[in-house]
């Protein structure tokens, strides 16, 4: 028994030395968070604002279905997010990786577009628009132009019936100062305002949605929305004309409506039938009736059983505009406000003096711009004066505020401005572009487009008072306009700012490397656009060469080049500026380049300059089929990589060489997004850069949740640790329902813990702050 | 099956119809009673007249007596019908199983208890479901299988939530030798029973509505609103709950009464020595009744759902009592004591529902007004439909509904069942405080009407 005893003591003493043994690393816990964060600008600057959402909506769901994500995977009204079920093993896991894809990208970018197309009032009034009120009535006559044209859409998109039946009460009420129009509080804008502070007074509060339903049809109704989901009065801006700066920037409008059009797009990927289901396809003889009352119209959808989606299943008979009815009547006042918008832009808010805002007499006029026509630009800044005053407190606006004056307050041309309104108007052009198969093709968009609700078009570019045609005739202004006014040929570059003296363009001396690479972003999809092959979500294959266009007909006298072609050319002159004098051997960016000094900006490297390096430099590479386009683009991201990328705290810098803080801008976070979401799309079909492939999604995962939500996830397990790992703030200032927060009272200012409040509770929209600095603690 | 003898009984059963009949409701209850009085009009179990599963034997005796009376007064007469029935039946297995005393006993009992009492005047299915079940082991006992076999048939289709009495019934039937040859005739009663109130069921809602009208409620009852123990799973608090139904809600709603009804039993038992098969007899049916209603139905709230234990139990407290005449006396005494107040109120004071539905009619002027509430707006939607009213549950919902009326109501009242967010409680400006203690369910004791003013000033700045 003793020995027994000492040989146990023995063994326990020698399985305890720890002798030829090294021991085991020690390290310090990470602490909750890496950072903390403070708001220091709340501004809605438009250009930028728009510029990112366009940017995370590419970023959204078709990035998290090209990464293998189903969409119906994520619960957004979950109490706590990140959820995914996969719905081939039906495990729930916890994904914050596509979780800010398919649900926090996608929502944070259409709430911004929402907010100054009808929530806010951070725009020009809709009831003022030249193609709503072209006669410029005001009082009872406007307001009865503009609401019957809302309860128009509100039919045509099957969200229209009486009081408490549907979306939009139709008849509109006869005597009710909360909801003049149908619905309560819609503030329809057709042209945003440069910046404007955001504030807003929501009331908050839930509610079981927004039409009631008694019986057994609401017994299992359940979920709730904040009440503001069915009225915008508590979403309008409080004091509307101290909060906005009234002036019209081309750059704002522009990404702006291509913001919109994206949204529109994505918002007609079908229609919808009397029960709500999705309808693909319309026979074309049916198409005229798709959106009247009463209609008997019996569309098709894919068979759900068939993989190969060619078997069509009959809907119910009835079919509207809008892949969803909410859906349709936001989507049909967005293209109202962007027909409006474009002829505006042709008709008003372009200069060819710079000192009087004067456009085109009219769309036949303006396509018919080229390189020979006196010169027309649209300059940088327009104020406006309004007359009008806000309605008695508490109730709804009905007369909207009149623009009676528009004066040029920065004549200069800008780059960004015409990249800007390219885009848009191509993407605008898409929608009502009966050739392009992907978009203005479809049934949705051939029944839109067919003279009711939208103006009609026979699909020439003669410059009929058609949406075809003024988004034509926008795109090709600011095409001509980037060539004839910008583009310094000694150089071969397009210049960020141009002046006119007598009427002569005095070019700038300054390319910025963000500038030039939205230049070339603008200018493949306008070349997509004009060429009938722009889609949605798909535009990642190589350009084809040589496709007839739609501005064939349209005259170009004194052009170097037809369009189609002047523009890949202007693509790789922009591309090979950048590979040359932009981008250093080691990958390294500079901001600008001077092209008086011949140098490049010496200046710390911003974050921005090498995300749209990259962004502008592949889309190049598409354009032209150059690979070398390509390959800097990856050596630019090595650089990104090295003096960017902070690994021990997971975050990129936004200056390079400065570590301790971050300041992050709806445009610097968009560029990322565009910049890591195209590297890895390239990176996943690269053979040997399958890990570079996975670390970017990493990255995307860590700066959609740090710095739009706030949420530094220091320990790197996935899960929120709530509150202590909230930074205090993000970018994305506040959220809904879409993202999870009911506005119930008891649910708390963050219901599901994802430390983005509720916009009650922050008083401020669901919208990216003007700009949040990250200080490492 | 063999009456019992003598008029006496006949004469008592008649008293007690009359005695709910006189201390009837003079209003709906509440939201389940409005649903029946809608239903004697119009039957459409999808827009809860009444709600799943329709209770179509109740509704067509109630609509048969609405040939000669008024919706409310149909229903009640139905139920004071059914109270008169409940007695006769009562009388008839005690008067077999124990003695002609606690048969008595038993019928007294039952004439002053509260919850059959308010049951037996109240616009609701309780009373006579309950009813055609003791009617059915009245059967059962007497030896009349076929009759009792119909009338649990019928019983189905006057609540079907007695589903346990039936399975008991049969179980009892198969228990005992001497009955148990009946069985094939009980089966077949019970098929008669069921078809004569199920095809003309079927017939008129459809089959297949049926089936997804059932498929949503028993999703809700057991997922949302049912009160089971899939929504409430605390034991504990369900057993208070039982308990309290029972005893205080079904029998003596007072300390001193229950008390000294508790001393007369326990001097009874002590006395009496009950039979172990009698016992034995009475597990079969309470149990798995009794299980039910514990774990399946919403004993929190719903004291009514314990009516068939009450009357059981009310048998076994005769038992008891009928050994001594001073225990039936204080037995009776004690139940009465308690119950009849309970009963006086039920008559003579309005539901808080009523009371603001009449405030409400007596307060309409020429301008707009519109009511939002909870539960009671379906009482002042039958009260007074003239009234624009609508069901909500916070404040905010009642921003949402103001906003898309095609009209703003120049007044708009709010009844404190709506929730007020600390923001909007400032709006808030008390009208009036209705009350009346919880008669049949509990339920808030009081209702608040407030006035909402959306703007402080009663009307739009510069309005109209």
């Amino acid at each position: 028994m003793r020995k027994s005893l000492l040989a146990a003591l023995l063994l326990l003493f020698g399985l305890s030395c720890n002798r030829g043994r090294p021991p085991l690393p020690q390290g310090a816990a990470p602490p909750p968070t890496f950072f903390t964060a403070q708001t220091t600008d709340t501004h809605f600057r438009g250009a930028d604002e728009f510029l990112a959402t366009i940017e995370m909506q590419l970023s959204g769901e078709p990035l998290a279905l090209a990464i293998g994500r189903s969409l119906a995977g994520y619960n957004r009204y979950a109490s706590r997010p990140d959820l995914y079920i996969d719905p081939n093993t039906q495990f729930v896991t916890l994904d914050p990786m596509g979780y800010s894809m398919a649900v926090e990208s996608w929502e944070y970018s259409r709430q911004p577009a929402h907010n100054t197309s009808f929530e806010s009032g951070a725009g020009l009034a809709l009831q003022y628009g030249p193609l709503q009120n072209p006669d410029g009535v005001t009082g009872d006559a406007a307001f009865r132009l503009l609401r019957d044209r809302l309860q128009a859409l509100a039919v045509a998109s099957g969200t229209d019936g009486p009081e408490g039946t549907n979306w939009v009460v139709s008849p509109a009420p006869t005597d009710n100062p909360l909801n003049y129009y149908g619905w309560p509080g819609y503030w329809p804008t057709f042209a945003e305002f440069r910046s404007f502070r955001p504030e807003i007074m929501a009331a908050g509060g839930a509610t079981h949605h927004c039409r009631f339903v008694f019986g057994y049809a609401a017994a299992s109704a359940n979920s709730t929305v904040g009440d503001y989901e069915c009225g915008y009065n508590s979403l309008n801006l409080p004091d509307r004309d101290a909060q906005v700066e009234k002036v019209l920037d081309p750059a704002a409008l522009g990404f702006g409506l291509w913001k919109q059009a994206l949204l529109v797009t994505a918002y007609w990927q079908s229609m919808h039938d009397n029960l709500g289901g999705p309808i693909a396809h319309v026979a074309p003889a049916d198409l005229p009736m798709v959106g009247k009352t009463g209609n008997q119209v019996v569309g098709q959808y894919p068979d759900p059983a068939d993989p190969s989606g060619q078997h069509m299943l009959d809907g119910f008979a009835g079919v509207y505009l809008g892949d969803v009815p909410l859906e349709g009547w936001q989507g049909l006042t967005i293209l109202d406000e962007m027909d409006n918008k474009a002829a505006f832009t042709l008709r008003t808010a372009l200069t060819a003096d710079g000192a009087t805002a004067a456009g085109f007499a009219s769309t036949r006029e303006a396509i018919a711009y080229d390189y020979q026509s006196p010169l027309r630009w649209w300059p940088a800044a327009i104020a406006v004066t309004e007359t009008g005053s806000p309605p008695p407190g508490g109730t709804s606006w009905k007369a909207f505020p009149k623009p009676t004056a528009f004066a040029i307050d920065t004549p200069t041309s800008r780059l960004r401005a015409l990249a800007a309104l390219a885009g848009g108007n191509a993407h605008f052009f898409a929608l009502t572009d009966a050739k392009n198969p992907a978009i203005g093709g479809r049934s949705s968009c051939l029944a839109t487009f067919d003279g009711d609700p939208m103006a009609a078009d026979n699909q020439l570019p003669d410059g009929e008072e058609s949406p075809h045609d003024r988004a034509l005739a926008n795109l090709k202004v600011a095409i001509v306009d980037m060539d004839r006014m910008h583009f310094d040929p000694a150089h071969g570059v397009l210049v960020d700012e141009v002046t006119v003296q007598n009427g002569a363009p005095q070019r700038g001396a300054t390319v910025s490397t963000v500038d030039a690479a939205y230049a070339i972003v603008a200018l493949r999809t306008a070349y997509r656009g004009i060429t009938s092959t722009l889609t949605l979500y798909s535009n990642d294959g190589a350009d084809a060469h040589g496709l007839p266009s739609a501005l064939d007909g349209a005259p170009l006298r004194g052009a170097p080049a037809p369009l189609p072609a002047r523009i890949l050319q202007l693509i790789a002159a922009e591309a090979d500026f950048i590979s040359a004098h932009l981008v250093g051997a080691d990958g390294a960016v500079a901001n600008s380049f001077d092209l008086a000094a011949g140098a490049a900006d010496a200046s710390p490297t911003l974050l921005s300059a090498e995300a749209g390096a990259i962004r502008g430099l592949l889309e190049a590479s598409l354009a032209t089929g150059n690979a070398k386009y390509e390959e800097t683009a990856f050596r630019v991201y090595s650089d990104l990589d090295r003096r960017f990328w902070m690994n021990d705290v997971r975050a990129f810098r936004t200056t390079a060489g400065t570590s301790d803080a971050m300041t992050w801008s709806p445009l610097v976070f968009g560029a990322v997004q565009g910049a890591l979401r195209e590297i890895w799309k390239r990176a996943v079909h690269r053979a040997g850069d399958e890990r570079l492939a996975a670390e970017v999604l990493e990255r995307i995962q860590r700066t959609n949740k740090l710095i739009a939500n706030g949420w530094d996830d220091a320990n790197g397990d996935n899960a929120i640790q709530y509150p202590t790992e909230c930074t205090g703030a993000g970018l994305q200032m506040a959220e809904r329902a879409l993202t999870g927060e009911l506005s119930h009272p008891a649910d708390g200012p963050d219901r599901d813990h994802d430390c983005v409040v509720e916009i009650s509770a922050a008083q401020r929209p669901a919208a990216l702050a003007g700009e949040v600095v990250f200080k490492r603690r | 099956m063999r009456l019992p003898r003598g008029s006496l009984v006949g004469i008592a059963a008649v008293a007690i119809g009359c005695s709910r009949w006189a201390l009837r409701a003079r209003f709906p209850d509440g939201y389940d009673a409005v649903g029946f009085l809608l239903a004697v009009d119009e039957f459409d179990v999808a827009k809860f007249q009444p709600h799943f599963p329709g209770y179509p034997v109740y509704v067509a005796l109630s609509r048969l007596a609405h040939l000669a009376l008024a919706p409310l007064e149909s229903a009640v007469f139905v139920s004071a019908l059914a109270s008169a029935a409940t007695a006769i039946g009562l009388f008839s297995i005690a008067a077999r199983l124990s003695s002609r005393r606690a048969a008595w006993a038993a019928i007294a009992l039952y004439a002053v208890a509260p919850m059959p009492f308010v049951l037996g005047g109240a616009a609701l299915s309780d009373g006579t479901a309950a009813a055609i079940a003791v009617l059915a082991f009245a059967a059962l006992v007497e030896d009349s299988p076929a009759i009792g076999g119909a009338l649990m048939g019928l019983m189905l289709g006057a609540r079907a939530s007695y589903f346990p009495l039936a399975l008991s019934w049969i179980v009892l039937l198969w228990l005992f030798p001497e009955k148990r040859r009946g069985i094939v005739r009980a089966l077949c009663g019970g098929a008669a029973g069921t078809l004569a109130w199920a095809v003309p069921f079927v017939a008129v809602v459809g089959a297949r509505r049926i089936v997804e009208l059932g498929t949503v409620h028993l999703e809700g009852h057991f997922g949302q609103w049912g009160g089971s123990v899939a929504t409430r799973p605390e034991l504990l608090p369900r057993i208070h709950a039982f308990a309290r139904d029972l005893a205080w809600d079904g029998i003596a709603p007072q300390w001193a009464c229950l008390g000294a009804l508790a001393v007369a039993c326990g001097i009874g038992f002590w006395l009496a020595r009950p039979s172990g098969k009698g016992i034995k007899s009475a597990l079969v049916v309470i149990l798995p009744y009794g299980f039910w209603a514990l774990f399946g139905q919403n004993v929190a709230e719903q004291p009514r759902h314990l009516l068939p234990l009450v009357l059981f139990a009310l048998l076994g407290i005769g038992r008891l009592v009928s050994v001594r005449r001073g225990l039936a006396v204080v037995a009776i005494a004690a139940i009465a004591v308690a119950g009849l107040p309970r009963a006086i109120v039920h008559a003579r004071t309005p539901p808080v529902a009523a009371q603001v539905a009449r405030a409400v009619a007596a307060s309409t002027g020429r301008q707009p007004l519109a009511v939002f509430g909870g539960k009671s707006i379906r009482t002042l939607h039958f009260l007074a439909p003239a009234i624009s009213a609508f069901e909500r549950t916070w404040l905010s919902e009642v921003d949402v509904t103001l906003e898309r009326l095609d009209v703003l109501p120049r007044r708009i009242l709010v009844t404190s069942e709506v929730e007020a967010d600390r923001r909007r409680q400032a709006r808030l400006r008390t009208v009036g405080t209705f009350c009346r203690e919880p008669i049949i369910d509990e339920e808030p004791p009081c209702l608040t009407l407030f006035e909402y003013d959306l703007w402080g000033g009663g009307r739009p700045p510069g309005g109209d």
